[in-house]
C-alpha cells in the first residue's frame, strides 16, 4: 500500500503515471481487486479543509475518517446523522460508517444505517466532490452549497461507485444538526461479525427480521445485518455482501459498463471490484 | 428564429456533428400520417396551433417550432415514437406541463415534441412501504392528494406543483419551500422507468433506496430529459408532520433579517422552510391584498418548523425566536390556526404575482450562494439595481441561499432592458465569485448554457459530457441543452429572462 502525495497536483500526476491503481475497501466488502494494481491507503489523504457551520457544509479530503468528521462537527453541535459515534458497543458492527476507516470509502459503497429512513443517505448528503481521472484530470464534480441544479450530477453517480469510476480525492457533505436526531431502532439480536447487509421493504420487515441468520436489524431503514448471505431473501430487497452484488446479465450491468467505459477507459481504478469490470 | 450558437463550444466535449434543425419540408413527408399509424389520430397533433403551443415553455424568451406533437398513452407509446425518431433522424423533446423556467422542454432544434399529457396515472400505492408508482405526467399536487387520508405526502413542493409534472419535477430535479429540511425531488425518488435515447425500455434504481450498483437514478434526476424520457416512477412518500409552527418575524433592516437566516442555521436548527421577502414585495401585496405589516418592515421572515412532537417543534421555534430577537426583529407574528398560516404565508404565496401589477415586465433570477454570504450578496443586489436604475424586489428561499431577484422595468425602453441584462449577470458572476452556482432550482436548459463555463473548468465539462454519453451519445434526444457544446444550437434572442419564480 502506498501513501498518496500530499496536493492535488501531485496525486494527478500521480495517478496519470501508475497503469492500474486499487483503493480496496477497509471492510473487505467487493469482489477481490487484481493484485497487479498498485494499492492506496487513502487514509494519509486526511483533513478536514472547510466547515462553514452557517452554510451546513463541511469540505474534507476523501481519506478523513468518519471518526474525526464526527467530532469536528460534533464541536458546532452538527454530525453525519448515522449512529455513528453514538453507538452503544454492541453495535459498532453493525454501522458501516465506523467501520470505514475514510469518508470516501463510506460514500463509494454507499451503505445503508440506522437512521436513513427519517435523515437520508448519501444521495441527500453528497453536494460535491472532487476526483481524479484516470488521465491525471482534477474534476470537481457538483458544487459546494446545498441546493445546485447546474450540470449533472455527477457526484451521486460516484456513490456505489467502489472507485471504480474515478479516484475521489475531496468530499463536500451536507450536514445535520444533532438536536434534531430521531431516535434509532437498532436492535443487535446476537453478536457476531455480518456477512451481509439487506435492505428489505417495511412489508416484509417482520418476517426478514425473525430469522435465525439475523444478528441485528433496524425498523427504521428497514435494514437487517446476516451472519452470512446464503438464503436469495425477499424480491424486492437487496443484499450487500462480501462479494460483488452485481452479475453480468443483471440490466443494469449494462449501464455500469458503459459508465465505466466513458469515465475509465483504460480501465486504471479497481481492476476486478465488481467482479464485471 | 436565429440558428447560429453564441456559445462557444468547448474543445473535446463530446464532440458533436453539426446539427440542424430538424426541417419539415425537407424532411420525411408523411411524419403526422406516420405517428397517426404509430398512436392512433387522438394522440397526434399538428399544425400552427399546435406548432405554436409548444413551442416555448414558461421562459419565453427563446422559442422553436416542434414539427409534431404526441401525447402518448403508456411506456411502449413512448418507446415506439422514439425508435421511430431514431430511425429518420428526427430530434425529439420531452415535455410535461411546460411550466420550466430555462426552456428545456423547448425542442431546440424542431421534430417531435414528447408529451406526457396523457401519462397521468397513479399505478400502485403502497402505503405499508410509504412508496408510489406513478406515471410522470401526473401534477406533483395530485400525489401528495391521493396519499393525504393516509398522513403521507409527496415532499417536494415547488410553487408551480398544481400543475408542474412528476417527470418536469425529476427533470429539474425541483425543490420548493420545504426543501431546507426536506430535499430536493432526488431524494424522494426511488426507482425510474425510462425510454433511453435509443427507444429501449430500461428501469434504474427500485421500490427503496440504495443498491449495490452505481446511483443512476441520483444522475437522471436532474439531467433535464437529456437522457431520456421517464415515463414511470416510485416514488418516497413522506408522513405528513404531526405538528407544524410558523412564524412570519419582521426587520426594519435588510442586514437584521440575511444575519437572522445565517444565525439560526450555526445555532443547529433546520426550519422546514425559511422563506425571505423585502420591502418591495410588501409594497407589491399591500397594494394588491390589503395585507399590512409593521410600520418600518424592510424585510420579513416566513419561518415553519415542524415534527411530531410538540415539544421539539416548540423549542425549535424558541430558538428561531431568540436568534430573531438577536437580530432587533420588530416583531414575530405566529400562526394559531390554520388560517392565521395562510395568512402568514400571503407575502410568499402571492408576492411574484402581486409585482406583476407594478411593472410592464418584470424578470427574476435563479442563482445560489453559501447562505452565510446573504448579507453581502444583497447588499451587492441593491447597488447593482441601483446603479443599473432599476426597481428590485427580493423574494426567495433564504435557509436554501437560493436567491430570486426580482427586477421591473419597463421592457419598451432598450435601455432599461440593456440595464436589466448587465444586472443580471452581475448577479449571477457574484454568486459564482462567492462559491455558489448558476442556478438553484430552474435548470439550465439554452437559458444558462454560456454560464456554465463559469462555473464549470473545461475538465469538469468534459467530465459531464461523458455523463451524458453514458446514455446519449447521440444528438436527438433533447438536443442543445446544459451543455455548451453543442453547434447550430439555440441564439438566445435577449438576455433578459422571461419571467420565473
Ligand atoms: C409559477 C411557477 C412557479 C415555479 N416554482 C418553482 C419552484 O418553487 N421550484 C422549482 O424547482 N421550480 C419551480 N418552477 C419551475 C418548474 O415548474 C419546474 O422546473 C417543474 O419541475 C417543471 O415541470 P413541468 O412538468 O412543467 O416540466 P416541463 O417544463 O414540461 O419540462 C421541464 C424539463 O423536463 C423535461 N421533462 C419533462 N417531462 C419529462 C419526462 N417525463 N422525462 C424526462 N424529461 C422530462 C423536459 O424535457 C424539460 O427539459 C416554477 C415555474 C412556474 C411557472
Amino acid at each position: 500500500m502506498v501513501a498518496l502525495p500530499n496536493t492535488l497536483e501531485s496525486i494527478a500526476r500521480w495517478v496519470a503515471e501508475t497503469p492500474k491503481i486499487a483503493v480496496p475497501s477497509s471492510q473487505g466488502w467487493g469482489a477481490p481487486i487484481s493484485p497487479q494494481a498498485v494499492g492506496v491507503d487513502l487514509s494519509t489523504y486526511s483533513g478536514i479543509l472547510d466547515f462553514p457551520v452557517k452554510d451546513q457544509i463541511v469540505k474534507m479530503r476523501a481519506g478523513t475518517s468518519p471518526a474525526e468528521l464526527q467530532q469536528a462537527l460534533a464541536a458546532e453541535g452538527y454530525c453525519l446523522p448515522t449512529l455513528f459515534p453514538d453507538l452503544q458497543p454492541n453495535q459498532a458492527p453493525f454501522e458501516p460508517l465506523a467501520r470505514s476507516q475514510t469518508l470516501a470509502e463510506a460514500v463509494a459503497f454507499g451503505l445503508p444505517h440506522a437512521r436513513e429512513a427519517q435523515t437520508g443517505s448519501w444521495r441527500e448528503w453528497l453536494i460535491g466532490t472532487t476526483v481524479i481521472t484516470g488521465d491525471g484530470e482534477i474534476v470537481k464534480l457538483g458544487s459546494s452549497v446545498v441546493k445546485n441544479v447546474a450540470g449533472y450530477d455527477i457526484q451521486r453517480l460516484m456513490i456505489g461507485s467502489r472507485m471504480s469510476l474515478g479516484l475521489i480525492v475531496e468530499v463536500t457533505l451536507r450536514v445535520f444538526p444533532i438536536a434534531a436526531l430521531p431516535k434509532s431502532s437498532l436492535i443487535v439480536v446476537r453478536e457476531g461479525e455480518p456477512g451481509a447487509i439487506r435492505r428489505v421493504l417495511d412489508s416484509d420487515f417482520e418476517a426478514e427480521s425473525v430469522k435465525p441468520e439475523v444478528l441485528a436489524h433496524d425498523r427504521n431503514s428497514g435494514t437487517v445485518w446476516l451472519e452470512s448471505a446464503a438464503d436469495q431473501g425477499p424480491k424486492d430487497s437487496w443484499t450487500h455482501q462480501k462479494g460483488t452484488g452485481i452479475f453480468e446479465g443483471d440490466p443494469v450491468a449494462k449501464w455500469m459498463h458503459r459508465a465505466k467505459e466513458k469515465f475509465d477507459p483504460h480501465a486504471k481504478f479497481n481492476p476486478g471490484v465488481w467482479g464485471i469490470f | 428564429m436565429e440558428r447560429s450558437c453564441r456559445v462557444a463550444p468547448i474543445p473535446g466535449i463530446v464532440p458533436e456533428p453539426d446539427m440542424k434543425p430538424y426541417d419539415p419540408a425537407a424532411g420525411i413527408t408523411t411524419l403526422s400520417q406516420d405517428l397517426i399509424r404509430l398512436l392512433g389520430e387522438e394522440s397526434v397533433l399538428a399544425g400552427q396551433s399546435a406548432e405554436r403551443a409548444y413551442d416555448c415553455d414558461a421562459y419565453t424568451v427563446d422559442r422553436s417550432r416542434p414539427a409534431a406533437v404526441v401525447l402518448p398513452n403508456n411506456t411502449e407509446e413512448v418507446a415506439k415514437v422514439v425508435r421511430y425518431c431514431v430511425k429518420h433522424s428526427i430530434p425529439f423533446t420531452a415535455r410535461g406541463a411546460g411550466t420550466g423556467l430555462s426552456g428545456g422542454a423547448l425542442p431546440a432544434l424542431g421534430g417531435v415534441v414528447i408529451s406526457t399529457k396523457r401519462l397521468t396515472k397513479i399505478l400502485e400505492i403502497d402505503l405499508p412501504n410509504r412508496r408510489m408508482l406513478a406515471q410522470t405526467g401526473i401534477a406533483n399536487k395530485k400525489l401528495s392528494d391521493a396519499v393525504k387520508h393516509a398522513g403521507l405526502h409527496f415532499a417536494p413542493d415547488p410553487s408551480s406543483q398544481t400543475v408542474a409534472t412528476l417527470g418536469g419535477n425529476i427533470a429539474e430535479n425541483a425543490g420548493g419551500p420545504h426543501t431546507l429540511k426536506y430535499g430536493v425531488t432526488s431524494n424522494h425518488v426511488l426507482g425510474v422507468t425510462m425510454v433511453d435515447p435509443l427507444g429501449e425500455i430500461v428501469t434504474f434504481g427500485g421500490k427503496h433506496f440504495g443498491g449495490p450498483e452505481f446511483d443512476f437514478v441520483g444522475l437522471i434526476c436532474g439531467s433535464e430529459g437529456t437522457l431520456g424520457i421517464v415515463t414511470e416512477a416510485w416514488i418516497k412518500l413522506t408522513p405528513l408532520p404531526k405538528v407544524v409552527r410558523t412564524a412570519l418575524a419582521s426587520f426594519d433592516t435588510i442586514r437584521g433579517a440575511t444575519e437572522t437566516v445565517a444565525g439560526i442555521i450555526a445555532k443547529g436548527t433546520i426550519p422546514a422552510a425559511l422563506e425571505m421577502m423585502d420591502s418591495g414585495i410588501l409594497k407589491a401585496v399591500s397594494a394588491a391584498f390589503g395585507v399590512t405589516y409593521p410600520v418600518g418592515t424592510q424585510a420579513l421572515l416566513l419561518i415553519e418548523c415542524d415534527g411530531d412532537d410538540v415539544a421539539t417543534v416548540e423549542a425549535e421555534m424558541q430558538a428561531v425566536r431568540e436568534v430573531c430577537q438577536s437580530n432587533n426583529c420588530l416583531d414575530i407574528a405566529m400562526a394559531e390556526t390554520e388560517a392565521d398560516r395562510a395568512k402568514l404565508w400571503t407575502a410568499r404565496k402571492k408576492g411574484v404575482g402581486a409585482m406583476g401589477r407594478l411593472a410592464p415586465s418584470i424578470v427574476t433570477h435563479d442563482g445560489v450562494i453559501p447562505r452565510s454570504k446573504l448579507p453581502e450578496m444583497l447588499d451587492f443586489v441593491y447597488r447593482v439595481a441601483a446603479d443599473a436604475k432599476v426597481g428590485v424586489a427580493n423574494i426567495f428561499h433564504a435557509g436554501d441561499g437560493n436567491l430570486h431577484p426580482c427586477f421591473y422595468f419597463d421592457d419598451r425602453d432598450p435601455e432599461q432592458v440593456k440595464n436589466v441584462v448587465e444586472a443580471g449577470e452581475a448577479i449571477i458572476r457574484k454568486c459564482l465569485d462567492l462559491g455558489g452556482s448558476v442556478t438553484g432550482e430552474h435548470g439550465v436548459g439554452v437559458e444558462k448554457i454560456d454560464l456554465m463555463p463559469l462555473m464549470f473548468s473545461e475538465a469538469d465539462l468534459r467530465m459531464q459530457g461523458k455523463a451524458k454519453a453514458i446514455f446519449n451519445d447521440g444528438t436527438l434526444c433533447n438536443p442543445c441543452k446544459i451543455l455548451p457544446n453543442q453547434k447550430s444550437c439555440v441564439e438566445h434572442k435577449m438576455r433578459w429572462r422571461g419571467m420565473a419564480w
